[in-house]
């Protein structure tokens, strides 16, 4: 069964679709869930309740552009929802540069590969704006536009969370030249 | 943006490509549970809803019937007088008529006396 028959099947209500929909997408959107709130429990339920609505809500795709980015724009949507919800979303408009409380050791550097203990490191301002604009590919503008924060306010933090994590790795682990 | 952020940004890229986690055995009979529940509640809605609309339109024309029958007529509200007492009835309007004849005659006649 391919994609376009799965979102079919998903249209007519049909039970099996819909669960092979949610084996081939749930562990992806888990690991985005997981890369904005942090901790496992959350990401699978807010995966769950994104799947929700996207099987609820499966004929408003209207079959333009990819069917796993509509998705992922319900899924990070979720995501904000939830982080408004627990105001942890809250971006100070102050960017002030947060010290971390014990500077990883030359083996943590190394073994911090995980990007998801690194983002979790990083203040939540920081680690929505870099996941909105350097993962999810958002712009300035809209990331001003959905977290309520001026566009330069999103540039300064997105500078700010990158500096953070340069400082958390060592430069071999991504430097593609090294 | 210099390089050692493109480099940053592209190792994240790949590493969030990469991301998969996979759901607890729970997260699929959570899922249906809620898909279950909201089938039937759909299902329900579309026997029901016909069924609401037919009955709220029964009982619109209930109450318009019912408004029109029990309203009071015009000649009710002037106090009890029927529409049908204006009507003038065929006989009388004969007698009316003979009436107003004689009377003119008697107009006519009468005229020349009171000339004089």
């Amino acid at each position: 069964m391919n994609e376009n028959e799965l979102i079919e099947g998903c249209r007519r209500q049909n039970r099996k679709a819909q669960q092979k929909l949610f084996d081939h997408f749930a562990p992806k959107m888990i690991g985005l869930c997981m890369r904005y709130v942090g901790n496992r429990r959350d990401a699978e339920e807010l995966m769950i309740e994104g799947m929700f609505k996207v099987m609820t809500k499966i004929d408003q795709y209207s079959g333009n552009g990819s069917f796993e980015g509509w998705m992922r724009r319900i899924m990070v949507n979720e995501c904000l929802m939830f982080l408004r919800k627990q105001k942890e979303g809250q971006i100070s408009l102050e960017d002030t540069y947060y010290e971390p409380s014990k500077a990883p050791s030359a083996e943590e550097r190394l073994m911090e590969a995980d990007i998801l203990a690194l983002l979790d490191r990083l203040p939540t301002g920081y680690r929505l704006v870099f996941n909105l604009y350097v993962i999810e590919g958002y712009k300035h503008r809209e990331i001003a536009d959905i977290l309520g924060i001026s566009i330069n306010t999103s540039k300064s933090q997105l500078i700010l969370a990158r500096k953070r994590l340069r400082a958390m790795i060592a430069p071999s682990t991504y430097n593609t030249d090294s | 943006m210099n390089s050692e952020d493109k480099d940053l940004d592209r190792h994240f890229q790949q590493e969030a490509e990469q991301l998969d986690i996979p759901p607890s055995p729970a997260a699929w009979p959570k899922l249906e549970r809620r898909l279950q529940r909201r089938s039937s509640r759909d299902s329900r809605r579309t026997v029901f809803r016909p069924l609401t609309w037919a009955a709220a339109a029964v009982a619109l024309l209930v109450i318009a019937v019912s408004v029109f029958t029990l309203l009071p007529r015009p000649a009710s509200i002037l106090g009890g007088q029927s529409i049908e007492l204006e009507f003038v009835h065929p006989e009388r309007s004969l007698v009316m008529e003979k009436r107003l004849a004689e009377a003119y005659s008697w107009y006519q006649i009468s005229e020349p006396d009171r000339k004089r």
